[in-house]
């Protein structure tokens, strides 16, 4: 990082320079206005005992951006229900698809990144091109049928292995390790290490934007993940997150307080999880991350 | 190298025995074969057979429920093709639904991540702010943005009257004519932020010496943007237009849960369709079809991104 | 330390005679909405667990019921009680294998002693029993009785009076019927099947939905084009975009508050109407859907449907929570509880009487009217899926302008007489 270049010799600043920071400012918060203002109504609603989460929505005015007669009331409710053990069940789900689908991914995006043998475009073609474009409904029925038949259903096995392979990690993977100079690898080949020795020892250690990346695709798609677990697990033990979330909308009605807080909880993952790694989320998708 | 390889082995106790053999055995069948394994078994299983199946239920008159079905060949694709008028119609929906999402969302969020890279103070802030919707479940954003397009007492609405403007108690999401753009809008609502927070990254792993080099040759605000931002984020804007456009063809979860593709079809597109055939209509046979038509319009997408790449566009 | 050895034994006795008890227990299991509904119907269900403690019931509540219960059921899998949306799903299941023919506990566990002989019917597949009706149902035209007497105007029993009323309502500035479809689509086909029974008349539609005539008939054409009329007076919901983007909260409280005059809706709209008028503080009734001959005739339909799953480890035990859940007195408590629409079984006239009145008169009016030839057809009980989903969906491109009465009803006649001609038509009881 260059420090910003000194001006050659001092001068007043114009008015335009006064002017254009504020407007610049005030332009981005109509932005954050636009995008505020229905997410207050839905943060308040939470904090709004249900009968009167529409109250002042319908005609809308101010008073519905605060919570009217605050209560804790659908929080309480959300975690009697069993939303703790739900958060629970998606932490552990999200950290183990990182880890072993992590693994599995990274190993054959370096194979389709470094190597060359027979039927590597083939494969690759047909590997991602067919998760990415496969609607998922369609496959829904045909992955239930295989699952259950190795006996999978209500299991955290079957919950979690269908959601290991993730094209676009592949991808990721496969473009960042395809860019890491041969010299590297070959001196280290040289000293007699083998392949595995030189994936955990010399590349992984340069690998930090591919890895958050990688990382933080998969726990959030885990995290967000719905109609699998859904249908695969409907034991309430075995409960993630959006499902418990969903459940608030019943047959004959709604609970919108607890709808709305659940979803404010699990927003609050993803965000904090993202903002801090934003970085590296470009670097490893524009593969620049070796600059 | 070429010393040891004098001699070409053929039987396989011969290649067994060569060493020169065995090295490039391992380097490029086995270890490679071997890295893959894991990836590929789980790939198998989870994704190859299934849409293997779904290829071929799309040749069958399944109902979606009752598994034995009659082998039909493309019957249902050329009912799909030359007898489904509506499909035409889909089709159509889905490609201005592309039009829409490959320009508002980013022309949004160039500007505003444009903004936020010169701001110096919480920035971070802001950012976090604007990404908040991209994490949020489409059920509650749906519900928040029905309530709020209320024509009697929706914000806009409301705020309209309050203001003494007329014209803005309309039902949006209840006219064939503004239907499948406010679903647009709201989609965009949530999704652009997502956008500018990888623009917004991506400018700012820009070298600043580019910025100083062109302030130097004596470069205007536009001129900047045009000459050292948009070509240091060209490689992520071109990504992403490759991956909108695909899901602009998957586009299925905020029509759903907004109008199921109403009013009188003003809203439907391909994957709604889908999901009504298979399962209201019991044709999953011919959704399945329909699936396969979405996948080569994806295929078909990706395909020209690899040309492209390969014509030596950096992409 | 003694103490502590001691308790450590004792509870160690506990556990073993706990599991051994575990073992001899049957569990049949049933999904469920979560929600408002569970929280009423859930413990009255449970409390089928005090009488025999060898079977047990447990409702797993599952989001997105229907569509979860589909999948794991071809997948092999899913709860020992499948409830459905309607009999043509029933249909499909039965033919696949997936449900288990049900004759033989009928028999046994004397089901048609309490069951209407015709809802019994409704459960046949191809002359087997693999389904019980549940949540009978029928449409109504309810009418907030405050602004009825402000304005002087008394519920209409014919269509004339309808149309005349509705004028009237309309000039006056209320909303005639408080409706939208926003909430759920498929309420469309409420009017489309409503308005064939009450102007075309039962006996016709009971003529196209065997073949006898097509659905282009002139009395069919006549029901639609009043239906359009209606729609396109804006009627419903106060104009075609409202009746697009009313949510149910909005109709209901329309009808409520007094800004909408009447609502067509189907019987399960009675336990809202009860809550949101005791609010509101203003009246509300209901009469039949006036006809066009002026008969008081009622539309059938059933919400859900019970059947037992073929990959059910214990059917014996299934039926026997299916005995109990559709007997008069189990069906009556939830009635009384919950404003449950009952399954179609005699329930006492003492339950009857401990009802609102004008609940209590449904369920009276309805059983009356369906011994009396005065019944006619929803289309989600009676109409195959494909026809169905053309119904509601196709509808509105006829009120959007889109397409002619005519060219809707020629294409339900195409997409009706193949599935006729497959055989996929729901059982329709003979008149």
């Amino acid at each position: 990082m260059n420090p910003p270049s000194a001006p050659a010799r001092k001068q007043r600043k114009p008015l335009r320079a006064y002017l254009q920071p504020a407007f610049v400012y005030a332009l981005l918060l109509l932005g954050v206005v636009l995008v505020v203002l229905p997410l207050m109504w839905a943060g308040a609603a939470s904090f709004t005992p249900n009968h009167k989460v529409f109250e002042f929505a319908y005609p809308f005015s101010w008073r519905a951006l605060f919570p009217v007669d605050f209560t804790l009331e659908a929080y309480e409710n959300l975690f009697a229900r069993g939303f703790g053990r739900a958060v629970g069940n998606t932490f552990f789900l999200a950290i183990a698809t990182v880890i072993l689908g992590g693994g599995a991914n990274a190993l054959a995006g370096f194979a389709f990144g470094r190597f060359e043998f027979r039927g590597k475009n083939f494969l690759f073609l047909a590997v991602i091109m067919l998760t990415f474009m496969v609607p998922v409904d369609l496959t829904a029925i045909p992955r239930y049928i295989l699952v259950n038949t190795f006996g999978w259903i209500n299991t955290w096995q079957g919950l979690l292995i269908p959601g290991l392979a993730n094209s676009l990690v592949i991808f990721l993977f496969r473009q960042f390790f395809a860019e890491i100079p041969q010299e590297l690898i070959d001196a280290a080949r040289v000293d007699g290490a083998s392949w595995l020795r030189v994936l955990i020892s010399i590349i992984l250690p340069i690998s930090k934007p591919v890895l958050v990346a990688a990382s933080l695709l998969m726990f959030i798609s885990q995290w967000n993940a719905f109609f699998w677990p859904l249908l695969v697990a409907p034991r309430k033990e075995l409960r993630v997150v959006q499902v418990e979330i969903s459940l608030a909308i019943g047959q004959y009605g709604t609970i919108w307080n607890e709808l709305l807080a659940g979803s404010m909880i699990a927003a609050i993952v993803p965000i904090l999880l993202v903002i801090p790694f934003q970085r590296y989320y470009v670097q490893a998708i524009t593969g620049t991350g070796l600059d | 190298m070429a010393v040891l390889a004098q001699k070409k082995p053929t039987t396989i106790f011969e290649k067994l025995a060569d060493e020169t053999w065995r090295r490039k055995f391992l380097r490029n069948v086995l270890i490679p074969w071997l890295f893959i394994a894991p990836l590929l078994i789980i790939h198998i299983f989870v994704v190859a057979i299934p849409a293997v199946q779904g290829v071929y239920m799309s040749m069958t008159d399944w109902g979606g429920i009752n598994p034995n079905v009659n082998f039909i060949g493309l019957e249902n694709y050329h009912k799909l093709l030359f007898e489904d008028h509506s499909f035409g119609k889909s089709l159509n929906n889905n490609i201005n639904w592309m039009l829409f999402f490959l320009t508002v969302p980013f022309i949004l969020a160039l500007f505003c991540a444009t903004m936020l890279s010169q701001i110096k103070r919480g920035g971070m802030i802001y950012r976090s702010i604007l990404f908040i919707p991209y994490v949020l479940a489409s059920v509650v954003t749906t519900t928040i943005w029905k309530n709020l397009l209320n024509p009697k007492d929706g914000i806009l609405a409301t705020t309209a009257r309050a203001l003494g403007i007329e014209g803005f108690e309309v039902a949006f999401l209840g006219r064939t004519d503004t239907a499948l753009i406010s679903i647009a809008f709201i989609d965009n609502w949530h999704f652009w932020g997502f956008l500018m927070i990888l623009f917004l990254a991506s400018m700012q792993s820009i070298p600043p010496v580019l910025y100083d080099a062109a302030k130097i040759d004596g470069a205007n605000r536009w001129e900047e943007f045009r000459h050292v931002t948009l070509p240091g984020i060209r490689p992520i804007v071109l990504f992403m237009f490759m991956m909108v456009a695909i899901w602009s063809f998957l586009a299925f979860d905020y029509i759903w849960l907004i109008t199921q593709g109403g009013p009188g079809g003003a809203s439907e597109v391909i994957a709604t369709q889908l999901y009504k055939n298979a399962f209201q209509r019991f044709e999953a046979g011919y959704a399945a079809a329909q699936g396969v038509v979405i996948s080569i319009f994806a295929g078909f997408i990706i395909l020209v991104f690899v040309m492209l790449r390969r014509r030596g566009w950096d992409i | 330390m003694k103490h502590l050895k001691l308790m450590l034994s004792i509870a160690l006795l506990l556990l073993a005679l706990t599991s051994v008890g575990a073992q001899d227990v049957t569990t049949v299991t049933m999904w469920f909405a979560e929600g408002a509904t569970l929280d009423c119907w859930g413990p009255i269900m449970e409390s089928f667990n005090d009488i025999d403690p060898s079977v047990q019931l447990e409702i797993v509540p599952q989001a997105d019921t229907w569509n979860a219960t589909r999948t794991a059921v071809v997948g092999g899998g899913g709860p020992d009680i499948v409830r459905t949306p309607g009999p043509s799903f029933v249909y499909e299941m039965a033919q696949a294998g997936l449900i288990l023919p049900l004759d033989a506990f009928a028999e046994e566990m004397g089901w048609g002693e309490f069951f209407f002989d015709w809802a019994l019917d409704l459960g046949l597949v191809d002359g087997e029993l693999y389904s019980l009706s549940d949540e009978l149902e029928t449409l109504l035209l309810y009418y907030n009785v405050d602004v009825f007497e402000a304005n002087g105007w008394t519920p209409p029993e014919t269509m004339d009076e309808l149309n005349a009323l509705g004028e009237e309502v309309a000039a006056a500035g209320y909303t005639v019927f408080s409706h939208g479809n926003a909430s759920w689509r498929p309420s469309n086909e409420w009017f489309v099947g409503e308005y064939m029974t009450q102007i075309a008349g039962p006996h016709n539609v009971y003529k196209a939905l065997t073949g006898q005539i097509p659905w282009t008939d002139e009395s069919m054409v006549e029901a639609m084009e009043i239906l359009d009329a209606h729609m396109q007076a804006g009627w419903y919901g106060g104009g075609l975009d409202l009746y697009f983007t009313n949510e149910g909260p909005t109709r209901r409280a329309m009808l409520a508050d007094g800004s909408a005059a009447m609502n067509i809706e189907g019987s399960w709209a009675i336990r809202d109407l009860t809550d949101y008028h005791s609010e509101s503080g203003q009246g509300w009734d209901w009469v039949s859907v006036p006809s066009k001959t002026g008969a008081d005739q009622f539309t059938i339909g059933m919400g859900n449907t019970s059947s037992i799953n073929a990959n059910s480890a214990h059917p014996e035990a299934a039926a026997q929570f299916l005995t109990w859940y559709f007997s008069p007195e189990t069906q009556g408590a939830m009635l009384t509880s919950c404003l449950k629409g009952p399954a179609p079984v005699e329930i006492s006239a003492e339950v009857m009487g401990e009802l609102d009145p004008r609940i209590a008169k449904v369920y009276a009016d309805l059983s009356d009217a369906s011994a009396n030839d005065r019944y006619g057809y929803t289309t989600w009980t009676f109409w195959p899926p494909k026809s169905d989903v053309y119904i509601y969906e196709e509808v509105e491109r006829v009120w959007t302008g889109e397409i002619t009465v005519m060219d809707y009803l020629e294409g339900l006649n195409e997409v009706f007489a193949a599935e006729l001609e497959a055989g996929d038509i729901p059982p329709i009881p003979s008149r």
